[in-house]
């Protein structure tokens, strides 16, 4: 499987489709978004605009395989030539490629209620192998960078304040070195001090050369970061 | 590849020849209109990889615990192959495991996979006390030092957060909860590559099911062993498992990333499950 | 009324005896099912053991019979008489004479030899009922030797207790394969069971099943690697009757105390004897 080689995108997405049938609503039909097509470089944020309803959300969850696409290619390279059809590959290889490769800031943070704020940062570090202690070490590093105030570390951070929890949210998607990142709304209910850490903190990883895909709700936040924007219209 | 079902089927009663054809979810039905013998299992083809967390969803009578119970050949299969990974014959070659004998399947049990039952009647021995319990499995692996067998089994009490003063107490004096760790520590005491495990926490009150799962994923994580979970608790599915199976009528009707099972269900039963969860 | 014949079966019946006995000596520690034979005594009387031994004595063979060690005992005269009267072959208390030894929960304590056959009474002949009560199972796993639940009871009383509670009917392995119930003989017994020349007859007559041990045969009792078979020990006692220490003794609670006398009472007299020669 060969990525097409006109250009040196990490990530390409050509002619992505996804709609819904609702098998126990009359096999009923709603298209999620069509024709979607974009390529994003290392190093790059691409951000992904429209009207509310447009598809944003979805396009994100087509390339994780939260949704499975319906049609359409998703290359991503993984280095040393080697690309893989997201829309294609098997979900073990999914899996693999979400350990490794690629990371999710989903727009609510989903987690377990008995786990602490630097478990839930350290958990995609352990997942990969690294020692538990150098993990809590790293995630802790994070939180503080995040301005999460230290007596929260310990609890868990489904008590703390929406800003709080999408900060935690963030540090758990980007503590793991990834090739492609997808935010969903990450400045969403913060303040500016704190989106503009986040906004520093996605400026950064844009020097270590990760892909970036985000939604914003903002666009004055968006213009601080994003190199490229892919405007998607409402479909249905 | 750690583990590689090829067309699994369970019939009961005597097959007319034609039963696996005539059954499954393409005809919305598990018994066979020919000889009404049951088909608890239809041509089922499914592959766990290494440290992937299977579940296994559906309604009662779908077949999924009779899968398990065929992989942990508690039952005996009508047809199929399963091979697992590193399980070679002399000549290198793969081995069914549904063709091993008593001797070697024990061997398989007790080094290869386990397996947690719902009920822990099922997967403990009450005549012998929690420690007994575990040494059965370690002894099972073919270990014969009596201090060895000892101070693993005392690991796997602590392991499990019992007191290890209570190592030498007989199941019936432990609640249901702690029955259930209890099996965890019997399971896992020969670290095996594979645990399967049927309706864990099925029975058991919110914050007690809740601390098993919790150990239950921590213990994956530390000893990386695959997993295949059987539940009819969405729940328990969204917790534990990597990878969801939807089956019906003895057959899988979709297979997919747990989170996508959940968010973007293809099939019109899965829809229809998804959708009751309350 | 018919006379009775050599041996109180008749032929049919010793033939069939006879087979199940070379089945268990070529699978040694193997549970032989055969057909347990209504006996003038009850069963549960030694009845397995008797069985054994009518079908196998012969006119020239001489006999000794004992019970706990003991020559006198009720059941011993009975058993012993009973084969008499329908073989009339000579008895002897002495172990050394004897060519066919029928005994209940003793091995004697003089060394037998390759011409002598020890048939014990077997009272229960699985050693797996305490572990599995399902007899179809039971030979599953005896087929595939699958003996982990002995083990874990091994387990479990070294860990409560130090070492198994077991004082007689020790588990032992055959030949390094079938795991075997030896009869209730104390573990004083069990390594004299090990390439004892003589061959091991077992016989458990309610219970319908016939084993053995050939002779030099390799037998081991179950034991952890890392802990040593502990056998009863009785230091600094020696028999009140003879003065011999270093055998295994029956202990009686007197009104002034416990005595020891020696639980082989052939041994005991025949000790006793060489005590007066040499006085």
């Amino acid at each position: 499987m060969n990525m097409p080689t006109q250009n040196s995108s990490r990530l390409q997405v050509e002619n992505l489709c996804k709609s819904f049938t609702l098998h126990n609503r009359g096999g009923r039909k709603i298209n999620g978004f069509a024709g979607v097509s974009f390529s994003v470089k290392p190093g790059e944020l691409l951000a992904l605009t429209g009207p509310s309803g447009a598809g944003k959300s979805s396009v994100l969850k087509t390339i994780y395989r939260t949704y499975t696409p319906s049609r359409g290619t998703i290359y991503l390279d993984r280095g040393q030539g080697r690309a893989v059809d997201l829309a294609a590959c098997s979900e073990s290889e999914m899996l693999c490629y979400r350990r490794s490769d690629i990371g999710f800031v989903t727009q609510f943070l989903k987690i377990l209620p008995r786990i602490s704020a630097l478990e839930v940062v350290a958990a995609p570090l352990i997942d990969i192998g690294t020692d538990k202690k150098d993990a809590v070490t790293r995630a802790a590093q994070l939180l503080r960078s995040l301005h999460i105030r230290e007596e929260l570390f310990s609890v868990s951070p489904l008590t703390f304040s929406g800003g709080e929890q999408q900060r935690i949210n963030i540090a758990r998607g980007v503590i793991a070195p990834k090739k492609l990142l997808l935010l969903d709304e990450p400045t969403a209910s913060l303040d500016e001090e704190s989106a503009g850490r986040v906004l520093t903190l996605l400026h950064e990883l844009k020097k270590q050369k990760i892909c970036l895909v985000a939604i914003f709700h903002d666009r004055d936040r968006m213009v601080q970061v994003a190199d490229n924007e892919y405007h998607l219209e409402q479909n249905n | 590849m750690l583990l590689d079902i090829q067309y699994l089927s369970k019939i009961y009663g005597e097959s007319c020849g034609h039963c696996l054809e005539q059954t499954g979810d393409e005809h919305g039905r598990a018994i066979c209109p020919g000889c009404q013998s049951v088909v608890a299992v239809n041509r089922v083809n499914l592959r766990v990889e290494k440290d992937e967390v299977l579940g296994i969803v559906g309604e009662s009578g779908s077949g999924k615990s009779t899968l398990l119970q065929l992989l942990y050949r508690d039952i005996k299969a009508s047809s199929g192959r399963v091979f697992f990974q590193d399980m070679l014959d002399s000549d290198g070659l793969p081995v069914d495991i549904l063709k091993l004998n008593l001797l070697e399947t024990t061997v398989m049990r007790n080094k290869l996979m386990s397996m947690i039952y719902q009920n822990p009647r099922q997967g403990l021995n009450f005549l012998f006390s929690a420690g007994g319990n575990i040494a059965e499995k370690i002894i099972g692996a073919g270990e014969r030092h009596f201090e060895t067998i000892r101070s693993r089994a005392l690991h796997f009490i602590d392991k499990i957060e019992l007191p290890i003063s209570r190592i030498d107490d007989y199941p019936e004096t432990f609640s249901g909860g702690q029955q259930q760790r209890i099996q965890i520590a019997k399971a896992l005491s020969s670290s095996p590559k594979l645990l399967l495990l049927d309706e864990p926490t099925t029975g058991l009150d919110v914050s007690v099911q809740a601390k098993i799962l919790d150990m239950i994923r921590m213990l994956q994580q530390e000893m990386s062993f695959s997993m295949v979970v059987v539940s009819h608790d969405l729940g328990v599915i969204r917790h534990l498992t990597d990878i969801t199976v939807v089956m019906r009528n003895g057959s899988i009707v979709e297979y997919g990333l747990t989170d996508q099972i959940l968010e973007d269900p293809q099939h019109g039963y899965t829809q229809l499950l998804v959708s009751s969860i309350l | 009324m018919t006379e009775t014949t050599f041996g109180f079966f008749d032929e049919d019946a010793k033939k069939e005896i006879r087979r199940a006995l070379l089945k268990a000596i070529s699978l040694p520690g193997y549970i032989v099912p055969f057909a347990s034979r209504e006996m003038p005594i009850a069963r549960g009387w030694g009845t397995g053991g008797l069985q054994v031994t009518l079908s196998i004595i012969k006119e020239d063979d001489v006999l000794k019979v004992i019970d706990q060690g003991c020559d006198g005992s009720v059941n011993a005269v009975n058993i012993r008489d009973f084969i008499v009267s329908t073989t009339e072959v000579d008895t002897t208390s002495l172990t050394a004479k004897a060519t066919v030894i029928q005994t209940r929960h003793r091995i004697p304590e003089q060394p037998l030899t390759e011409n002598q056959i020890l048939v014990f009474q077997v009272p229960v002949a699985e050693v797996l009922t305490t572990v599995e009560p399902d007899t179809a199972r039971q030979k599953n796993m005896h087929a595939h030797r699958e003996y982990s639940r002995l083990w874990v009871l091994l387990y479990e009383d070294t860990a409560q207790y130090g070492d198994s509670r077991i004082s007689n009917r020790y588990p032992v392995e055959i030949n390094d394969h079938y795991v075997m119930d030896p009869s209730p003989i104390p573990r004083y017994d069990i390594p004299r069971l090990n390439n004892n020349p003589a061959l091991l007859l077992f016989g458990a007559g309610r219970e319908k099943r016939i084993y053995a041990i050939p002779p030099y045969t390799k037998v081991t009792p179950l034991t952890f690697v890392d802990r040593d078979f502990q056998v009863e020990t009785f230091p600094g006692i020696s028999c009140k009757r003879c003065g011999t220490s270093d055998v295994f003794f029956d202990e009686i609670q007197g009104v002034d105390g416990t005595y020891y006398y020696c639980s082989d009472t052939a041994n005991c007299d025949s000790m006793l004897n060489r005590k007066q020669n040499a006085a």
